[in-house]
């Protein structure tokens, strides 16, 4: 058996290097920032110059690069802030479940699963190999209406894990279901929902459960990197966008407890806030129709309207399969960005209520330049270019890809030079310019196509 | 209760983020806002600014070690003004024949300085033709077309070390109406006024938004804005007058309000597009009369570069014509590869001549093609007038004689095929002047005024003929009284020359009823100078 004792201080964060090689890493990485940063005022003075942009436009530019920026120093403040989280509760609130110094409550994995014949064992498996106590711990698989052979490899696992929970569906009900009969199944005071195709690094388990330790905390995201990384472009390009999305993007959020969405890869909530949203986050309908997309965001905005905390955590690391082609990846996108659009109205209700820093300097000003990006994206690439030559272009896509060079700093210095994918990000913003952020539009105009988007 | 404790030290936590994070935004705002607008409006005037004030030093100092700081000024004469046309300033020369560099500039300048030229502003020239001032010895006037950054960038330390003046006509819709951004092809209106400011350059109009030749008939051919009828696509035709005159109006009213919008001055000056309003080739014979007409209500200078009929390179006023409002101005396009020898050579040649005058073609002094070909060869020290084979003459003006009066010239003439010998003098223009015609079996005295071209005396004889070999025509003007000579011998003359004619140059044409025959060889000219008999 593992030892189970883990100090409660203050968590560190070893760095692999010497310090004076940590110091001059860093000091490097500081002056990249700044050299960027001056020519991020150079290139938009320029173009502000040369194009003779009007004084809103020229506003509205230094606006999105204030926010994209302040995203990143909001990210600065992560740790300090999950640490604060915990070290207010060296000793856990929930009775009888004291294990040296720390507490282990019991804990329910959910996943939620439809014909995934090639991943399920893996996924189960992993769940078991977790360091975490077995006798406070359970694995509940939902197995949503599998016409492959899903139902009969869970059999055959159920005989070799005790803890192994199996619901067998013949009609497919839908994931939202799925996860929500998990939820009233759970005996485990924490329920961590996994995507069937993925699962948590079982030696960071134990970390799964750490934030909760504080009260306030409702939900948390995990960090998760795609297990396919090294497949081809499209994955390695992902695999940047999701470090980045998660270590940076997700960390800023968290600075502030507001994370907007915690990820459906990898997610733990707290059972007893959760059970009495359920009826409502089933029956949830936009213009009339039930919502298929977007279930990760839309549980976290109700555990947040609640005035729960949702953080993340880069303490547990879990693996996900991300889309190796790019047909599924379009797929995956178009879902995300009706998923954002359907949920960002719903918690524009209570978010300045709730937090209203957080709406001020971060949720509105997201909503804004979201929508206004992919047209400003068109006069860049389309209207801008024929009008002002290729100057304006070249601005354009400068100015992007030094925002992009900013991101790229902060990777490195966060990844602490474990993450290598980095350079990626640069394909990803290319991409993104030139195709996603005009998925949004598409997004929009077919959000009332409420099939389920399968993989 | 470590829960109560943690949740306020956690509140605590987050504040103080929350302030921190405040202030690194309005921090990044503020910077993002004033860098911009630091490098987007005055940065880029004051680098320009810095980098020519510390680079004017290094050529001051070059052209004291060059010259010596010697400057021969010479006492000037009040006479004509001579103004030079240049276009971009570029590090090497681009093959266009209107550019040059920053060294021939340079060379240039430090020669007009040296020889003790000194360059004025429009104002002042107004002002001069008005008969308000007088002008500083051997003034000359540097204008500069299309309002060029690199004119600006690369000529202004050259012009600051010399301390010159110039002349900038720009575009104003690309230049005043263009208020930010440096590093463009055109000069923006934030340096527009800045240079104003400097006192070292006049900035006047070339035209608001006629610089792009644009279709003057149904098959598209180009023409230029204030020469050509425009011609109308969708209906079919060409202009009416009254579009042409309120489409010529219009640009000439918006280039001067755009122009003192940026500027707060009213410019006095504009400078046609390619230096055309029809005096060349036009589908509108009107234009020419027209342009200057409705550009007079705007602009006390109009300047173009050349036209057919006027011949002199100076620009010349008489006490008549100073209580106009308003001036046509030639200027002399310089050439790519110009250095200092060549502005000082082009000086010379078109500066008045004081007489006597002797010419035996060492160098050429001045004689400006008007006809056919004419060319100085200083190998065989003469003027050679050919006529071109589908024409009937040749013909030359010898530049700077346009203020002489009373005069007696001879010249060498060899006349292999007895073609006609005219000899022009009181040369104002090509509708104004006055000529001895020697042909076989006569000679004319001829005079045309204001276009209108008689003889006005004759003598015919089958004894008056051209002597085979080399021999010399003679022309004395004197007052009224213009009297033709071979070898000495007078052979007509008439006291009854137009008034209009008082002054004027002289000039020689070869003339043969055979196309390509005429052909003509000068040598040795002298002019004379007489006492009016009064």
């Amino acid at each position: 058996m593992q030892n189970l004792h883990t100090t409660a201080g203050p968590i560190a964060f070893p760095s692999r290097r010497s310090l004076p090689v940590d110091f001059m890493f860093r000091l490097s990485m500081i002056l990249t920032g700044g050299l960027i940063l001056f020519f991020i005022i150079i290139v938009k003075a320029r173009s502000a110059a040369e194009l003779s942009t009007e004084p809103i436009l020229f506003g509205y530019t230094i606006f999105v690069i204030t926010f994209q920026l302040s995203r990143l120093v909001s990210a600065w403040f992560y740790k300090s802030t999950y640490r604060k989280i915990i070290s207010d509760f060296p000793i856990g609130p929930v009775k009888n479940i004291k294990s040296g110094g720390d507490f282990l409550s019991k804990v329910s994995i959910v996943v939620p699963c439809m014909n995934e014949e090639k991943a399920i064992e893996n996924t189960v498996t992993k769940c078991f190999e977790a360091d975490y106590p077995k006798d406070r711990f359970e694995v509940i698989v939902i197995n949503d209406g599998s016409t492959d052979r899903t139902g009969e490899i869970l059999q055959g696992l159920k005989k070799r894990y005790l803890n192994l929970v199996v619901v067998d569906w013949k009609k497919n009900r839908g994931k939202r279901h799925g996860m929500a009969a998990g939820f009233r199944l759970a005996k485990g005071e924490i329920v961590v929902q996994l995507d069937s195709d993925s699962y948590i690094d079982p030696p960071t388990f134990r970390n799964v459960i750490k934030p909760f330790r504080n009260p306030e905390v409702g939900a948390v995201s995990y960090h998760t990197d795609p297990e396919n990384a090294e497949q081809n472009l499209l994955t390695k390009m992902q695999a940047a966008y999701y470090f980045m999305s998660f270590k940076i993007l997700k960390a800023a959020e968290s600075t502030y407890g507001v994370v907007l969405c915690c990820s459906g890869c990898a997610s733990a909530y707290r059972k007893n806030i959760v059970l009495p949203l359920l009826d409502d986050w089933l029956e949830e309908k936009f213009l009339g129709l039930p919502v298929t997309w977007g279930d990760d965001r839309s549980i976290t905005n109700r555990v947040l309207r609640e005035g729960y905390k949702t953080i993340y955590s880069d303490e547990a690391s879990a693996f996900t399969i991300c889309p190796s082609t790019f047909k599924q990846f379009l797929k995956q996108q178009i879902r995300w960005k009706k998923g954002w659009f359907v949920n960002s109205i719903f918690a524009s209700k209570f978010i300045v209520r709730r937090e209203p820093f957080v709406a001020f300097i971060y949720f509105f000003p997201l909503m804004v330049v979201t929508v206004f990006t992919p047209f400003m994206a068109a006069r860049a690439l389309i209207y801008n270019s024929a009008v002002h030559s290729d100057l304006s272009l070249l601005f354009y896509v400068l100015g992007v890809f030094l925002v992009v060079g900013m991101i790229a700093v902060q990777y490195k210095m966060v990844s602490n030079g474990k993450n290598r994918y980095w350079p990626y990000l640069f394909i990803w913003a290319f991409i993104n310019m030139t195709i996603l952020v005009f998925l949004l539009p598409y997004a929009l105009a077919t959000i009332q196509n409420r099939k389920w988007g399968t993989r | 209760m470590g829960n109560a404790i943690g949740t306020s030290s956690y509140d605590a936590h987050l504040r103080r983020i929350k302030i921190y994070f405040s202030f690194l935004i309005v921090f990044l705002i503020l910077a993002f806002a004033a860098g911009s607008m630091f490098l987007k409006g005055a940065f880029g005037v004051m680098t320009v600014s810095g980098r020519s004030s510390a680079l004017s030093v290094l050529y001051r100092a070059e052209y004291l070690l060059s010259s010596g700081g010697k400057n021969t000024a010479v006492a000037a004469e009040d006479n004509g003004i001579l103004v030079f046309v240049y276009h971009g300033i570029l590090d090497k020369p681009d093959g266009s024949n209107f550019n040059t560099t920053v060294a021939d500039f340079k060379s240039q300048m430090f020669a007009l300085k040296s020889a003790g030229y000194n360059t004025i502003t429009l104002d002042a020239l107004y002002k001069y033709l008005r008969g308000e001032v007088k002008l500083p010895p051997k003034s000359v006037i540097l204008t500069f077309d299309d309002g060029r950054f690199d004119s600006f960038y690369n000529g202004d330390p050259i012009l600051r070390a010399v301390e010159f003046k110039a002349v900038m006509f720009v575009i104003t819709n690309f230049s005043a109406d263009n208020e930010t951004g440096s590093g463009s092809y055109y000069l923006t209106s934030q340096y527009l006024k800045s240079m104003e400011l400097s006192g070292r350059w006049d900035i006047e109009v070339h035209t608001q938004n006629g610089h792009s030749p644009f279709p003057i008939d149904a098959l598209g051919n180009p023409g230029h804005f204030f020469s050509h009828k425009a011609w109308i696509l969708k209906e079919n035709r060409l202009e009416t007058d009254e579009e042409f005159e309120d489409r010529v109006d219009t640009d000439f009213a918006l280039g001067s309000s755009d122009l003192e919008q940026v500027l707060n001055k009213k410019p006095i000056g504009f400078a046609f597009p390619y230096g055309d309003f029809g005096q060349h080739d036009t589908n509108y014979a009107e234009a020419m009369k027209i342009v200057p007409e409705v550009g007079k209500k705007y602009y006390g200078l109009m300047f173009y570069q050349d036209m057919p009929s006027v011949r002199f390179h100076a620009n010349y006023f008489t006490e008549a014509n100073r209580s106009q409002k308003s001036f046509l101005i030639k200027r002399i396009d310089t050439g790519p590869g110009w250095k200092g020898a060549d502005i000082l050579a082009s000086i010379e040649r078109s500066l008045p001549k004081s007489l006597p005058y002797s010419d035996s073609f060492e160098k050429d002094n001045g004689w400006i093609k008007a006809w056919g070909s004419a060319k100085v060869q200083t190998e065989t020290r003469e003027l050679t007038l050919d006529s071109l084979p589908q024409q009937l003459g040749a013909a030359a003006i010898l530049d700077g004689t346009r203020l002489w009066k009373d005069y007696y010239l001879t010249a060498e003439v060899d006349v292999p095929y007895h073609n006609n010998v005219y000899v022009w003098v009181r040369f104002k223009d090509d509708n104004n002047n006055a000529a001895c015609n020697f042909g076989s079996g006569f000679v004319h005295i001829e005079q045309t005024v204001n276009g209108e071209k008689r003889v006005i005396k004759g003598e015919r004889g089958a004894d008056i003929g051209l002597p085979s070999e080399i021999f010399t025509v003679g022309v004395k003007a004197e007052g009224r009284s213009i009297e033709c000579l071979i070898n000495d011998k007078s052979i007509v003359k008439s006291d009854f020359v137009s008034p209009a004619l008082e002054e004027g140059g002289i000039g020689i044409k070869t003339w043969d009823p055979a196309p390509g025959l005429g052909l003509l060889h000068v040598k040795n000219v002298m002019v004379e100078k007489l006492e009016p008999a009064d």
